[in-house]
């Protein structure tokens, strides 16, 4: 008997795919405690968690697992995220980085998946290209509440993608645009906190989630590499979007192919670094593929370069 | 083989000796194998010697390899691979 009988219909080695599994969560305010909450549950092993921020009143609104003595306390967004998944399975692999993600990407190159629960354009932007680069499948989720009109009125929608190696990017499915980019730049410093609720998070989060399953484990024969999900909460819908359709078939103009691994890469520092000593730093980090280091190599004839960094 | 050293040049890329055995299950590299990378490999760590190269074997349904991190350094094994499709399947030679 294991506690997660009542999911075996995701295959008869799902609990060991999922136990190996690392999964990568950049930003972790309302998207991603729901996420990271769910993947605990599924009883994913390996947990890269990433935010240099601490939560705050404004919150609680919002934060699963999140409580009032945590913002009294100050703490940071990663160790409630780590309470939470502890608290479901003490077993989990999980290396928490109170830091921006590109302070830490190295570690996040040992992921087999990164979701983004961030809010900002320009870096949905940036996680995506650094997923594309070390062939890294990105799940981002985002939400927005908009006026409608001059009425107090409002409308609730948000979107889920799912962003392979040479599929439709970003970019592509009109999520990242050089005019959203442009307004949000002039509103630098000057946004404030942007309007977030609960339950609209939390649909996005499980539609992110149920991508990362059936791209992992799927429980039907239709697993898919891409998808664009837009949800909006006045119509109570989520559906396929109609962009996706269209640029399905094109290839992606703005990651080639040929774009890929460390530029920075050589194979003879690598070498040397192996054979020093490792030191240790302060971040709170636990092994996540030992002993199993990870050498992996990519039928697609592409080198990931990620493991030699692990090898370490 | 000149084309695949030229093509690995810019940017630098790792060049992996593909064939195939057939047949089903962990395939393994033969005498042959072996020898005629001895030979080919240096060549590789050449061209880009900033990049580990090296030999891949495929069966119908499994694959191995190995990997030459410079010209003078033995062998060693892939020992994880990764078909990034749908589904993702990993593959530990390890485990």
């Amino acid at each position: 008997m294991s506690w997660l009988d009542r999911q075996s219909f995701l295959g008869p080695d799902s609990d060991q795919v999922l136990q190996d599994l690392t999964v990568g969560l950049v930003g972790l305010g309302g998207g991603n405690s729901h996420v990271v909450q769910q993947l605990a549950h599924l009883g994913v092993g390996g947990f890269v968690l990433v935010d240099d921020d601490v939560i705050s009143e404004t919150n609680l609104n919002r934060l699963v697992g999140g409580t009032l003595e945590d913002v009294l306390e100050a703490r940071p967004k990663t160790e409630i995220a780590k309470r939470v998944v502890l608290s479901v399975n003490p077993e989990a692999r999980i290396a928490c980085h109170q830091a921006k993600w590109q302070e830490v990407a190295e570690h996040l190159r040992a992921c087999d998946i990164i979701i983004g629960g961030v809010d900002r354009i320009i870096a949905k932007s940036e996680l995506e290209a650094f997923c594309r680069r070390f062939l890294t499948p990105y799940i981002d989720m985002g939400m927005d509440v908009h006026r409608l009109g001059d009425a107090d009125e409002f409308l609730v929608a948000g979107q889920v993608v799912l962003s392979s190696p040479s599929t439709p990017c970003l970019r592509c499915l009109g999520v990242v645009t050089d005019s959203a980019l442009t307004e949000e730049a002039g509103q630098y410093g000057d946004a404030g906190g942007k309007p977030q609720v609960v339950w609209p998070n939390g649909i996005l989060a499980s539609t992110a989630v149920g991508l990362l399953v059936q791209l992992f484990t799927p429980w039907h024969g239709r697993p898919v590499r891409s998808a664009y999900y837009a949800y909006d909460a006045n119509q109570g819908t989520m559906t396929v979007s109609e962009r996706l359709g269209r640029r399905a078939s094109k290839d992606c103009p703005h990651f080639p192919p040929d774009e890929v691994g460390d530029p920075r890469f050589d194979i003879r520092e690598v070498v040397t670094r192996a054979e020093t000593p490792i030191e240790r730093g302060t971040i709170d980090t636990v092994p996540l593929a030992e002993p199993k280091h990870r050498l992996t190599a990519l039928l697609a004839m592409v080198l990931d370069l990620l493991p030699f960094k692990v090898r370490r | 083989m000149r084309k695949a050293a030229q093509a690995s040049y810019r940017p630098p890329s790792a060049i992996l000796h593909v064939h195939t055995h057939g047949g089903r299950g962990r395939p393994g590299f033969s005498r042959v194998d072996l020898d005629s990378a001895a030979s080919f490999v240096p060549g590789f760590a050449e061209t880009a010697p900033r990049m580990p190269h090296g030999l891949l074997v495929l069966s119908n349904d499994s694959v191995h390899g190995l990997l030459w991190a410079g010209p003078d350094r033995p062998a060693f094994p892939i020992n994880s691979f990764k078909r990034i499709s749908a589904p993702i399947r990993a593959d530990w030679s390890d485990k």
